[in-house]
């Protein structure tokens, strides 16, 4: 999924991630928003508490930057083989 | 209607014990095959080591190329030994003899030539092989040191699509990896024709001479690397006509069914909502200087069953506040509502805390606020939101399955 999301050279996709891979975090331009992917598991982290409409907005709001984006089949594509 | 030919030779193992066997050449041939078919099915002509002799392959070729028409597509695909000799090129076959090099093996240009006067306009040539193993022999080089765009130039000339893809350039290897149960040039090539990796592809779908072998010069040295421990070379070489427009596979199908599978989503085992808070044992209700109790610089059973102990209030006053909560905002009856163990069972959610020692910081204690059962229904909920106003910031789909340990 890294070198897919990488290959993809996008200036508002910031990627990090440890030297064993064991997990990635994206963040993207003008988002506050940060997702963690990791082997079992996607988590959308905010940097605020909210309530849980809010969070799974915010959740809505991710995959709507993304939607269009091979990010998002990236990810999509790793929590699903 | 259009036909799509293909022709795989792999010559694996030969009949002249002295020429090393190539490794995987028949699981490339195999591998190429497949990987042409994911797009458009395809007729083919394999021919695998000890089918693999000169003259097969000669008539073989012949025949087959023969009866194309101009529309139609030929994929000519090699794997084997191969070497250059007083200016020419040379393939070897399974009855190749050490002895008489260039007698028994199949000379390029003539094989370029037969598909040179084929009426078939479109033909994509794919050679994975080297003079490994051969080279100690005099006057013997690299396969494509000389092989130069002018000993191309009547395959070439006046053809409307036509290309020639080689695993290497002058000099070097074509290598082979147990890793990936084929040569590293083929294996590329066949994740490529088979939609693997999105930066292969031209607009999102095709195939072309172009894209595929942009791919392939990336991606060689970084499988080179993965795969070998010495650092080794080797460049992938193209020659072709009109190379922009070649489409050697359109891939719309296949990735639009691939697509169509909803990814992830079907396969969620949970979603919770979280939020974790550090805070340092000292500060935990049940902390006493007087009892003796110590800032713990470890983390073992013992602290962990100690952090639980001196944590029982905090979690015990949350559960009870937001029970509370809950019971002023919704309208859930006594029956529906447990509270035990550090957790709310409601017929939507279930709510839980849990203070737990940090395993990266030993003095600290990690209080998690868990939300997880949630009926869809109540996240909109206005009752449900007042009770968890700013209470999370995480939240988790988890899957069934891990995919990999690396992501």
């Amino acid at each position: 999924m890294i070198d897919q999301i990488e290959d993809l050279d996008l200036d508002d996709i910031d990627l990090t991630y440890p030297a064993d891979c064991s997990y990635c975090e994206i963040k993207i331009a003008e988002s506050p928003l940060k997702i963690q992917v990791m082997p079992r598991s996607v988590t959308v982290h905010t940097p605020r508490r909210t309530s849980p409409k809010l969070l799974v907005e915010s959740f809505f709001d991710v995959q709507k930057k993304l939607a269009g984006t091979h990010v998002l089949k990236a990810i999509a594509s790793t929590s699903a083989k | 209607m259009a036909k799509r030919l293909a022709i795989l030779v792999a010559v694996e193992n030969y009949s002249d014990t002295r020429i090393p066997a190539v490794q995987y050449a028949e699981a490339d041939a195999d591998g190429f095959a497949d990987a042409l078919e994911v797009a458009k099915p395809i007729d083919k002509v394999v021919l695998l080591s000890a089918k693999a002799t000169k003259t097969r392959i000669n008539s073989q070729v012949r025949q087959h190329v023969k009866a194309l028409t101009p529309e139609d597509e030929l994929f000519l695909f090699y794997a084997g030994h191969g070497f250059s000799k007083n200016g020419h090129n040379f393939i070897t076959c399974h009855d190749t003899d050490l002895d008489d090099l260039d007698d028994t093996s199949i000379n390029l240009q003539e094989l370029l030539d037969v598909c040179g006067k084929s009426p078939c306009k479109r033909i994509a040539l794919f050679l994975d092989s080297c003079e490994s193993g051969i080279t100690d022999i005099p006057e013997i080089r690299g396969i494509y040191s000389t092989m130069s765009e002018n000993e191309l130039k009547e395959f070439f000339q006046g053809a409307e699509y036509r290309v020639c893809f080689a695993s290497c350039k002058t000099s070097e290897s074509s290598y082979s990896a147990p890793a990936l149960k084929h040569g590293v040039w083929t294996y590329q090539v066949i994740q490529a024709l088979e939609g693997n990796d999105p930066i292969a592809l031209e607009k999102g779908r095709y195939v072309t001479a172009n894209s595929l072998q942009n791919y392939l010069a990336k991606e060689i040295p970084r499988t080179l690397r993965k795969v070998f421990s010495k650092p080794v070379v080797q460049t992938p070489w193209f020659h072709g006509s009109h190379t922009g427009d070649f489409v050697i596979s359109d891939l719309a199908e296949l990735l639009k069914k691939r697509n169509a599978v909803k990814p992830g989503y079907d396969q969620v085992k949970q979603v919770f909502l979280q939020l974790e808070q550090s805070v340092n044992i000292a500060s935990l209700s049940g902390f006493s200087k007087q009892r003796g109790h110590r800032v713990p610089d470890n983390v073992n059973g013992a602290t962990e069953r100690f952090v639980d102990n001196i944590s029982q209030k905090e979690v015990t006053d949350e559960i009870e506040q937001v029970f509370k909560r809950i019971r002023d905002s919704m309208k859930y009856k006594r029956r529906d509502l447990t509270a035990e163990s550090g957790r709310i069972i409601t017929p939507d959610f279930e709510f839980s805390v849990t203070v737990t020692q940090d395993p990266d910081a030993p003095p600290s204690a990690v209080i998690t606020r868990q939300l997880i059962n949630i009926s869809p229904a109540i996240v909109g909920d206005d009752a449900f939101n007042e009770v968890f106003d700013d209470s999370f910031n995480e939240l988790t789909f988890e899957f069934t399955r891990a995919s990999t340990s690396r992501i």
